[in-house]
């Protein structure tokens, strides 16, 4: 790699980092967006893996599982800042302002709550009610496209369970789609 | 240098996860919904911050290792306070009636203030996931925190949801004219998705009299929500009895916080509100007795008059947010739609301009503006 040929140092993993930022930035925010539904929470949860990859440069750029890294640092980041529940729901804020509007009349409120209900009552919302680690494995696997050996060594858990939670999620998920 | 190395793990025996031919329409279904859905999420740019973030780290090890020279954000609500507590500083906001008089230049003169809480930030460190090692594991990662405060779904653990909440103020300090003022606040829920949970927990807020360190009255000292019931047809209160000593005014305006607040959590429009006293009385406060549902006015000019002309929307009072561009967005009822504010750190104004909202008085419009880059900091938002 190019890089390996830079004096090691700041530089290098300044370079690394503006690379990596440019080639999976955007990705990786979606990533964390489709775990915790916050675009700001999933901003900093990728910022923060961007942040400790820089600091750890050096080893993880020997190790050569350098995306890899940075998406499980995704992960957990994002596992981390639900727990700390840094989380302001501001999709639910919005639906909320929007669902008190002063002025509304009753019927046409309901009618119009309800309908917006079923259209947002899609597949992305039964994800979110899914637990934690079957969202993860549903979201590793559908979204990052990563094998079953990839999600275990990403989430730390044996090839068996990465099954036994796709497996559960898909049939969580197929019943919520059958009810629509 | 090739960054993409998602597919250095692949080895032989690296299969998919191969899912029973009945879940595979709805695999399809997931992976094309999955990406749609991300697709729209447009990541703001942080390359500047991330670099300076690693630098500041890499400049002192032993803090960053506590966590404790990370970003600032918006320091998090009171009912937060314990998790907040991960943030070395952040940026404060609160909104209240206002504690100076409103511009005179302004016939509607609608005031909202910030007022700063007093940072409660301690050094407790974060525990960072730095390392990809760290996974945690679901038992602890569930476990019920001692805020209260949970995201997690896992378990029974409680929910947080910013709830719209509405207390009692006066339309401009030192006004006699009593109003409602909104606020979001976080709120600790027992499931997310019903409305009588939403609304009890939302309720007991409002009947608390407002957020500590806040300027509004309290309308229902001594009085608890004891049940909600949400049906089709409307919206049932029990509360423990009825407000005390209120005038007969007082008394309409303090209906008109809960029946907002109540209407408000549950999201269903003006879904009539009954209310029952447990303790057999019929008089709710003041004149207002509880033989009768109550509801929102629809007409305007009579929510003019019960509403504050401004109000913050976001950031929510004590949340903490990134350091640098912050913006703020409401909703105001003034005249020409003209938005003034200003943002004070210690008392010193470090920001201010004017906006309008979408429509003007008596209509109801939505405000935004975008301050410049603020340094981490407690801040205070002034919208009037």
């Amino acid at each position: 790699m190019p890089t390996r040929a830079r004096p090691p140092g700041l530089d290098d993993a300044d370079h690394a980092i503006t690379e990596l930022y440019a080639a999976h930035w955007t990705r990786l925010v979606r990533l964390a967006w489709l775990l915790v539904r916050d675009q700001s929470i999933a901003e900093d949860a990728v910022q923060d893996a961007f942040v400790a990859t820089h600091r750890r440069w050096e080893s993880i750029r020997d190790s050569g599982r350098v995306v890899a890294y940075l998406q499980t640092a995704v992960v957990n980041r994002c596992r981390s800042l639900q727990r700390h529940a840094v989380v302001v729901d501001r999709q639910n804020r919005a639906d909320a302002a929007a669902a008190d509007a002063p002025g509304r009349t009753s019927h046409v409120s309901a009618e119009t709550m309800v309908l917006a209900s079923d259209e947002r009552r899609t597949v992305l919302d039964a994800l979110e009610r899914l637990p934690q680690r079957q969202r993860e494995v549903v979201v590793l696997r559908y979204y990052e496209d990563l094998s079953e050996a990839q999600i275990a060594r990403a989430l730390d858990i044996s090839p068996g369970s990465v099954k036994a939670h796709a497996h559960r999620a898909l049939t969580t998920l197929r019943a919520t789609m059958e009810q629509q | 240098m090739n960054t993409d190395d998602r597919n250095d793990g692949h080895r032989p025996e690296d299969e998919t996860v191969v899912i029973g031919a009945g879940l595979q329409h709805v695999e399809e279904t997931v992976r094309a919904q999955l990406h749609r859905e991300a697709a729209a999420i447009r990541p703001q740019d942080r390359l500047d911050a991330i670099l300076a973030e690693a630098h500041g780290a890499q400049l002192s090890d032993a803090d960053a290792d506590a966590g404790a020279s990370g970003r600032h954000r918006w320091l998090l609500p009171v009912a937060a306070a314990a998790v907040a507590a991960a943030v070395a500083s952040g940026i404060w906001v609160a909104n209240r009636p206002a504690q100076t008089p409103p511009p005179a230049a302004s016939p509607v003169s609608p005031t909202q203030q910030s007022s700063t809480s007093s940072p409660t930030a301690s050094t407790t460190p974060e525990s960072t996931s730095s390392s990809p090692a760290d996974t945690g594991n679901s038992a602890a990662l569930c476990a019920k925190p001692t805020s209260g405060v949970s995201l997690c779904n896992d378990t029974q653990a409680r929910w947080v949801l910013p709830l719209p909440v509405y207390y009692v103020g006066p339309r401009t300090d030192g006004s006699t004219s009593l109003v409602l003022f909104r606020e979001f606040g976080l709120i600790d829920v027992a499931t997310r998705d019903d409305a009588a949970d939403k609304a009890t927990a939302a309720l007991a807020e409002a009947v608390a009299g407002g957020p500590a360190g806040a300027a509004y009255r309290p309308m229902w000292k001594g009085v608890e929500v004891d049940k909600v019931t949400v049906t089709a047809a409307e919206i049932d209160v029990t509360l423990s009895t009825g407000a005390k000593g209120l005038s007969a005014s007082e008394g309409q305006i303090a209906v008109d916080q809960l029946v907002w607040t109540a209407q408000a959590a549950v999201g269903k429009g003006n879904l009539p509100v009954r209310f029952t006293l447990a303790d057999g009385g019929a008089t709710l406060a003041g004149d207002a007795r509880t033989d009768h549902a109550y509801t929102r006015p629809t007409d305007e000019m009579a929510v003019w008059a019960i509403l504050s002309p401004v109000w913050i929307d976001a950031p929510s009072r004590g949340e903490s947010l990134p350091a640098g561009k912050v913006t703020v967005t409401g909703i105001a009822s003034t005249n020409e739609a003209n938005v003034q504010w200003a943002i004070t750190k210690g008392g010193t104004t470090v920001a201010s301009g004017h906006t309008t909202a979408d429509v003007s008085a008596p209509s109801r419009g939505e405000y935004s503006f975008t301050t410049t880059a603020l340094p981490a900091g407690d801040y205070v938002v002034k919208v009037f």
